[in-house]
């Protein structure tokens, strides 16, 4: 198969042009023997990490999302800063839109509301559930977990509770998740950020040792 | 949404990686073919961009995003 595909996208290496030259043919109208040496490295390059990820026909969808990249590459030409090969900044597109498409497919048929956490299964740190634990550190440990959930039920929004959960709990990748409360990637790493400084800030405000409470877990 | 171990488990990891200088999804891959070609050239872009490397660390979809990269530069070269 890869011998095939090397035959079909005999297209050359990745420095056939600089990157002024590319930004010049590829300018509208674009020249279309530099599309077709774009299209067959993006799809070299995209069949490269997709015939491990994929099941069937990965040189069908190498070519279905170089497709796609190239219209967000024509789309977004007047981004690219020139600190890079022109091809290692076409190619990092590519492989962003390929790979969204194949997480957005993955977890399409699920919903945010199939995904309620198991409330019976609430952690019980393992001193506390052990009768022959100190009875003053078992104490201290049901004190930690319930100013870590305290800290979650009061210092979060409800929106920020579900990010968390999607991400930290049922290991949703980020932009599924975006996608899913309606909003960006971006706009969802942030706000997950601010949750997580906010729970930060609290462990500062209570003493809480974050490095320390991990040994406990 | 009452905690269960893994998420307080992760809730907690989360608190010890958190900074106030963090690259954002986007912030980081506007540095990321910059970052990747560093690597390929086998120079250590970890210690000249250590926000991209921090947000790979912490960013699974732009973990998974880079090591693709990565691979199909090789596939090109």
């Amino acid at each position: 198969m890869f011998k095939w595909i090397k035959r079909k996208f005999k297209g050359g290496s990745s420095s056939h042009y600089t990157n002024e030259e590319w930004l010049q043919l590829l300018d509208e109208p674009a020249d279309q023997q530099a599309l077709d040496h774009l299209r067959n490295l993006l799809v070299r390059g995209l069949y490269a990490f997709l015939v491990g990820k994929v099941d069937q026909q990965p040189d069908q969808l190498a070519e279905d999302f170089a497709q796609d990249a190239i219209l967000k590459i024509l789309d977004h030409l007047h981004t690219f800063r020139g600190e890079s090969k022109f091809t290692t900044w076409a190619m990092k597109i590519a492989v962003r839109e390929a790979l969204t498409e194949l997480r957005r497919k993955r977890w399409d048929d699920i919903s945010i509301n199939d995904l309620k956490p198991d409330d019976n299964e609430r952690f019980v740190p393992p001193q506390m559930a052990d009768n022959k634990a100190d009875p003053e550190q078992v104490t201290s440990d049901r004190m930690l977990l319930e100013k870590v959930q305290h800290i979650v039920d009061e210092v979060l929004t409800e929106k920020q509770r579900t990010a968390i959960r999607l991400v930290m709990y049922e290991d949703l990748p980020i932009d599924v998740v975006a996608e899913k409360m309606g909003s960006n990637r971006n706009s969802m790493y942030k706000l997950i950020y601010d949750a997580r400084k906010k729970i930060k800030g609290e462990f500062e405000k209570q003493g809480l040792d974050p490095e320390e409470l991990l040994t406990k877990l | 949404m009452k905690l269960n171990k893994k998420m307080l488990k992760n809730i907690v990891k989360a608190v010890t990686v958190t900074h106030d200088d963090e690259l954002s999804c986007d912030e980081c891959f506007k540095e990321l073919d910059r970052f990747v070609e560093m690597k390929l050239e086998g120079k250590s872009p970890e210690e000249a961009m250590p926000l991209v490397k921090e947000h790979l660390k912490k960013c699974g979809s732009c973990q998974e995003e880079y090591k693709a990269l990565l691979e199909s530069l090789k596939a090109i070269a």
